[in-house]
């Protein structure tokens, strides 16, 4: 109550007071050793990774299935145009990725203000969003072409399997995306306010 | 280590009471401090070459290391952690200094991202000039937004 009253009164002090307090939680971090040589080594020869785990097993998974893929449609008697396509597809998504990784990379690594990275955070989630609206019908079409040539649509049970498997597909894309969508309008919000003021 | 490697080790190890401040204030325990604090090490050290010292060495220390808490995705955990050399835990602590740096800890991390970055370069007694060329907007505007941040602090019980 008593705490109340007085910032009623004096309505910065208790927020003036917190300057005090940082700068003695920073004289005793001063005292601290903190950054021992084990970290240090480990700091000079780690890679930035703005890059997860997941995006580069992604790109590796991707690498490994493009000469498998060509294998196997060569073996189930795919058109050459048909595995063109899907290979065209594999390499153009792969450069796009890397391409865009790099440049997140130099985003952070660029002494660039908070506003001008988020910005640069959202233009990178954006273009994710394009990428994806493009890549989702390219995909049906080339799933498509692979059933239409493997003569699925003539046998019914394969056909509702196959159909089953590429609606999971799809629905776990979408997922993401919606997902995705809401983290970006958040930070959309948050800039606008900024710049608005 | 080569003379390049030496100059950074200085400099972190003159700083690294305000990038342990910064991974504090954006984190929920010691765990996550540790995590953050490495990572801001390592993009520091990668934006180290590209640091032309036009701008104060702090200055770009903050712009680093807040990028780093703010802008990442805490879930991923990108590296193996490696345990920082310390004696105290303000997350634990049971003193007067290190509770009182909870209960400013918990309420800022109440605010936005940015807002939190706005207060706790307000707090390291930074100007308006300095803050808005590390956040990336102008000296008016932090003047402006501040009285509304301090108003929130306040608010929390």
């Amino acid at each position: 109550m008593d705490t109340q009253t007085n910032n009623n009164i004096h309505p910065v002090d208790e927020v003036d007071e917190f300057r005090q307090q940082i700068a003695q939680f920073k004289q005793r971090l001063d005292q601290q050793e903190i950054i021992n040589d084990r970290l240090m080594r480990h700091t000079m020869n780690a890679r930035i990774s703005i890059c997860t785990k997941t995006n580069i097993t992604a790109d590796a998974i991707v690498l490994l299935i493009m000469p498998l893929a060509f294998w196997i449609f060569n073996r189930v008697g795919i058109s050459w145009h048909v595995s063109l396509f899907v290979l065209l597809m594999l390499i153009g998504e792969l450069t796009y990725n890397v391409i865009g990784h790099r440049k997140l990379q130099r985003l952070f690594t660029d002494d660039n203000d908070l506003l001008t990275v988020r910005r640069g955070l959202l233009k990178f989630k954006r273009s994710n969003r394009i990428q994806l609206l493009i890549t989702v019908p390219l995909n049906l079409l080339w799933v498509l072409a692979i059933f239409w040539q493997l003569g699925v649509f003539a046998h019914t049970q394969e056909l509702i399997l196959m159909s089953i498997a590429v609606f999971i597909g799809l629905f776990i894309g979408f997922a993401q995306f919606a997902w995705e969508m809401h983290r970006i309008n958040n930070s959309i919000r948050e800039i606008d306010d900024l710049a608005t003021e | 280590m080569n003379p390049k490697e030496q100059e950074f080790e200085q400099v972190v190890r003159t700083n690294k009471a305000t990038i342990y401040t910064v991974c504090y204030m954006f984190s929920k325990d010691q765990d996550e401090v540790a995590d953050l604090f490495q990572e801001c090490l390592i993009n520091l050290w990668h934006s180290w070459p590209n640091f032309e010292g036009r701008s104060d060495v702090r200055t770009w220390i903050y712009r680093i290391s807040l990028n780093v808490c703010v802008s990442l995705d805490r879930k991923k955990r990108r590296h193996p952690t490696i345990p920082l050399t310390m004696d105290i835990n303000p997350y634990e602590e049971d003193n007067q200094n290190s509770r009182q740096m909870e209960i400013l800890r918990q309420r800022i991390n109440q605010l936005s991202p940015f807002d939190r970055a706005i207060i706790l370069l307000w707090l390291e007694s930074m100007s308006y000039d300095e803050i808005g060329a590390i956040v990336g907007i102008s000296a008016k505007n932090v003047s402006v937004r501040l009285v509304r941040i301090k108003e929130q602090l306040k608010k929390m019980k």
